[in-house]
């Protein structure tokens, strides 16, 4: 079963097509890679997966939904779209308690655990404006899993991270797979996709190709 | 989400000291109003303008000064809201309804907290008089003006509302640039001799920059005579209470319509 389909998906925006008649498929429970140079159009597919823009031409499907301006997005997700906004003078565990009281779905000791998974103290007080990229990174990757979502959007999740928290970032990629998510992650660099990804595509001036070219970086 | 609620209240605290801090530089330092003044009345001189107009053209500066913090600062809420940068927030949300009526509360707590920050340092300002007791004419004053607690801020969450529709439709760098034209547009209404324009604007959010004259000791029938006080707040404030009402209804309609369609960018 395809847990995320795209058929002649296309977008443009003030008169430019920024994804042009992208048809993609992801089966459950699979990790996938999006590999592409700068202002290629992985972020805006990203988007178009998670809902965020509204196609032009084609149709998003996500779990057999069309998602549409009623239901634009997908009922169980998690995201990173470029840099994730938190409360710069909150905790970090004090931010991830904000966003999980949207939903109501987790308890405190869930918060903690997953802060303690990518690397964070959940009892530092420190204020989220003080962390350095990489613990504002490894805050983002804990919001984006922290609900235990069945599909995971991660735009160059690795960024800003060290080759130790790269390993963790492998690491909590393949047992949220373990788990049953479905992810698909977003980056230019090919050795950040072969951490944990099984296949990727490659996206060229919004248009998707199966397979990166290796000469393309 | 307690905490997501301080947060907002905190930044909605910031403007409210912004603006509390230039009323009361504006109302304490006498230095500020004449150079203000001055120089308001030598660019009005280029344009050749009788004294009558100048005054109130004055007073009518003195109304946006007393709109920027707001219009500013509340320029395109909406539309970083609803943008990619908060998308974390967003896709948790389970009723995205509930979400865009969270966010209306919000510009109208906005427009409440800079209402309540003029109205404090107007206290401050004439607290010495409040001592030497009141007459009944102050009175009077006070309960002529009395209707505007509820008006201000109401227009103000109007004027937020026609700001933040228009940024939804332009790009992020221009919201300033909205948000003081939008003062400039309400300058210029008053000014225009169309007898349409004249009839809408009393129905308007602008109608209640009458506040503008609370502080201002003046006899009754001056008032009367001169502003329309007896008109405007006995003759047409429930129509202006429901004029604002339905500008609302009729905003949040739009804009609702607006974001249901738009690209989360």
């Amino acid at each position: 079963m395809n847990y995320v389909e795209l058929k002649n998906y296309g977008k443009e925006i003030q008169g430019r097509r920024v994804l042009n008649n992208i048809n993609l498929e992801v089966p459950q429970n699979q990790i996938v890679g999006l590999l592409g140079r700068n202002a290629s159009g992985k972020t805006m597919l990203l988007r178009a997966i998670s809902g965020l823009i509204r196609p032009t031409s084609g149709t998003v499907k996500v779990r057999g939904n069309i998602l549409t301006s009623a239901h634009p997005f997908p009922q169980s997700m998690g995201i990173i779209i470029e840099t994730v906004n938190f409360w710069p003078h909150y905790s970090g565990f004090s931010c991830l308690k904000i966003l999980a009281g949207i939903k109501n779905t987790i308890d405190d000791a869930k918060i903690k655990d997953t802060l303690q998974r990518v690397g964070l103290d959940p009892d530092d007080k420190m204020p989220v404006r003080k962390y350095s990229m990489g613990m504002k990174q490894r805050l983002a990757i804990a919001q984006a899993i922290m609900e235990e979502p069945e599909l995971l959007l991660l735009d160059e999740p690795t960024n800003s991270l060290d080759t130790q928290s790269r390993g963790i970032f492998r690491n909590i990629m393949l047992e949220e797979n373990r788990r049953g998510a479905t992810i698909i992650i977003a980056s230019h660099i090919r050795e950040d996709l072969e951490l944990c990804c099984k296949s990727f595509y490659c996206i060229e001036n919004g248009e998707i190709q199966k397979e990166a070219d290796n000469g393309m970086i | 989400m307690k905490k997501d609620k301080f947060t907002s209240i905190r930044a909605f605290g910031i403007l409210a000291a912004i603006q509390f801090v230039l009323t009361l530089l504006f109302l304490f330092l006498p230095v500020m109003r004449s150079s203000f003044s001055r120089v308001i009345t030598f660019a009005l001189s280029l344009f050749e303008l009788s004294g009558v107009q100048e005054i109130q053209i004055l007073k009518d500066l003195l109304f946006v000064i007393f709109r920027i913090p707001l219009l500013l600062l509340g320029a395109g809420y909406l539309q970083s809201r609803y943008s990619s940068s908060e998308a974390n927030i967003l896709i948790r949300q389970v009723s995205m309804w509930k979400y865009y009526l969270k966010n209306l509360a919000r510009l109208y707590l906005m427009s409440l907290c800079n209402f309540f920050a003029i109205l404090i340092a107007l206290a401050i300002y004439l607290l010495p008089d409040l001592f030497m007791g009141l007459t009944s004419q102050d009175l009077l004053f006070l309960r002529q003006m009395s209707p505007l607690i509820i008006l201000y801020p109401l227009s103000g969450f109007v004027l937020l509302l026609y700001v933040n529709l228009v940024t939804l439709f332009t790009p992020a760098k221009y919201n300033s640039f909205i948000g003081l034209s939008a003062i400039l547009i309400n300058m210029l209404l008053f000014k225009i001799p169309l007898v349409i324009i004249q009839s809408w604007i009393q129905y308007s959010p602008l109608a209640a920059q009458s506040f503008n004259y609370i502080g201002t000791q003046i006899s009754v029938n001056e008032t009367a005579a001169s502003i329309g006080i007896e008109i405007r707040l006995h003759g047409n404030v429930l129509i202006l209470f429901v004029s604002l009402l339905v500008q609302i209804l009729f905003l949040s309609v739009i804009t609702s319509k607006k974001l249901r369609t738009m690209d989360y960018l």
